[in-house]
């Protein structure tokens, strides 16, 4: 069954959004907030804003916390195994795309 | 359908035991997460997998699986004999709530949906779609809920960030028909890929993901935005880098050459005395700004200095010339020879 749409979407780029709230968040990552506080307090996504009510997440955060969710639910991994592993992940992500600058040379 | 040999994916002995299953998928889902492996086809072994052990750690889905016999072979051509799930009742003795490898506790996810394989749907999909239809009941009800997020990947080429263009999409999404079944519908969206987009950003499509329950609104859908490899460029962020030949009396005594850009060439100065690997900068030549405070990126120009052959008496006579004319050039001088 092909259910073809012709219209021409156009959408938001949420990485360049830095003001998602911490209800927006949890809708945008199917996540309950205690689970977001959780990460928040592990120092997984940072928030600007003190108190939780005023928080506000870049559209980056999403990324990080659907990542979270699948590592620890398919991986069974804890909070602070989490943190090192999207820590290590970023990391070897520079290291790629240095190497893919350099090109075939090296 | 194909057979699909649980055991021979894990990895493990046909009389391995639970322990040894466990730990085997364990190593397996760290090996092949699509989060972290970038092995080509990590998510589909990934699934696979996942699959395997939703079967084998299940002491009854096991015992079922195993009765089809040890002689069938991965990949040869299978169809479930009747009635060889007499004396077994799936969906019960609480093995099977778990979701993508057991580790679930969310509930129901959208992407998830299709992750099994119509062998495994044969085999075990009776307890497998009850379970979906007490949640689809819950419909008649006038229960109301936001439909679920969806989340793809869309790649897109370097010339569709320069300018901006409109890419085909087709999106497999799981449904739920009337008569309880999941059945996958192909759909085709048609998506504005807006100018100055980078690598990695995320296009939110409002309304566009799965249907909502009742009244509920539906999903959004979200896109992630990846660059097919460009045979020349090679893209961070929004600059690009291009490496560019130069012969070695262009780099000595400097010229002006011809520099391919994805806006169409320009020329470059290369100035007298560029070494080899030499970056130049051509500002604002990279991918544009994606909102109006945004800056846009640079083309960096890597200098690739390449020497001719020297095959005629005329070309060698050149290279001799050189040799004597630097005699007190030694490249070698910091290697220590």
């Amino acid at each position: 069954m092909v259910n073809r749409t012709t219209d021409i979407l156009s959408g938001d780029i949420i990485e360049n959004e830095s003001s998602l709230s911490l209800r927006q968040l949890c809708d945008a990552c199917s996540v309950h907030a205690e689970y977001i506080i959780d990460l928040v307090n592990e120092g997984i996504i940072e928030p600007s804003g003190v108190q939780n009510t005023h928080w506000c997440f870049n559209g980056m955060s999403i990324r990080r916390v659907r990542t979270a969710r699948r590592l620890q639910r398919d991986l069974g991994i804890n909070l602070a195994g989490i943190a090192m592993v999207l820590d290590l992940m970023d990391e070897m992500e520079r290291m790629r795309s240095r190497l893919s600058l350099m090109g075939d040379r090296y | 359908m194909e057979y699909k040999d649980y055991y021979e994916i894990m990895g493990v002995k046909r009389d391995a035991t639970q322990d040894e299953i466990k730990r085997a998928y364990r190593k397996l889902a760290r090996k092949y997460h699509p989060d972290v492996s970038k092995e080509a086809d990590a998510e589909a072994r990934f699934k696979e997998v996942g699959e395997a052990y939703e079967v084998l750690k299940d002491p009854e889905k096991r015992a079922a699986y195993d009765q089809l016999g040890a002689n069938w072979k991965n990949g040869q051509d299978f169809n479930a004999p009747p009635g060889w799930d007499a004396g077994f009742e799936f969906g019960g003795g609480g093995y099977t709530d778990g979701y993508g490898g057991g580790y679930s506790s969310g509930g129901f996810d959208a992407e998830d949906a299709s992750a099994y394989s119509d062998f495994f749907e044969s085999l075990f999909g009776g307890g497998f779609r009850q379970s979906r239809t007490a949640g689809g009941s819950r419909r008649q009800s006038g229960f109301n809920a936001k439909g679920s997020d969806h989340h793809a990947k869309i790649l897109i080429d370097l010339e569709d960030a320069m300018q901006g263009n409109t890419r085909s999409i087709s999106l497999r999404v799981p449904t739920v028909d009337a008569s309880g079944h999941v059945v996958n519908k192909e759909r085709v969206l048609k998506v504005n890929i807006p100018r100055g987009i980078k690598q990695g950003q995320t296009i939110r499509l409002a309304g566009q993901g799965n249907p909502g329950v009742g009244e509920g609104k539906p999903g959004d859908l979200y896109l992630q935005v990846e660059f097919n490899p460009h045979s020349i460029y090679r893209v961070d962020g929004r600059d690009i880098y291009l490496d560019l030949p130069i012969t070695p009396w262009e780099a000595a005594l400097g010229a002006k050459v011809k520099v391919p850009t994805p806006g169409g060439i320009v020329d470059m100065k290369i100035k007298a005395g560029s070494a080899n690997g030499s970056k130049m900068r051509l500002k604002g030549r990279g991918i544009p700004a994606g909102s109006k405070s945004g800056t846009a990126g640079d083309l960096y120009v890597i200098l690739q200095i390449e020497t001719p052959a020297a095959k005629t008496d005329d070309e060698k006579a050149v290279y001799e010339k050189m040799r004597d004319t630097f005699k007190s050039f030694n490249p070698r001088a910091k290697l220590g020879v």
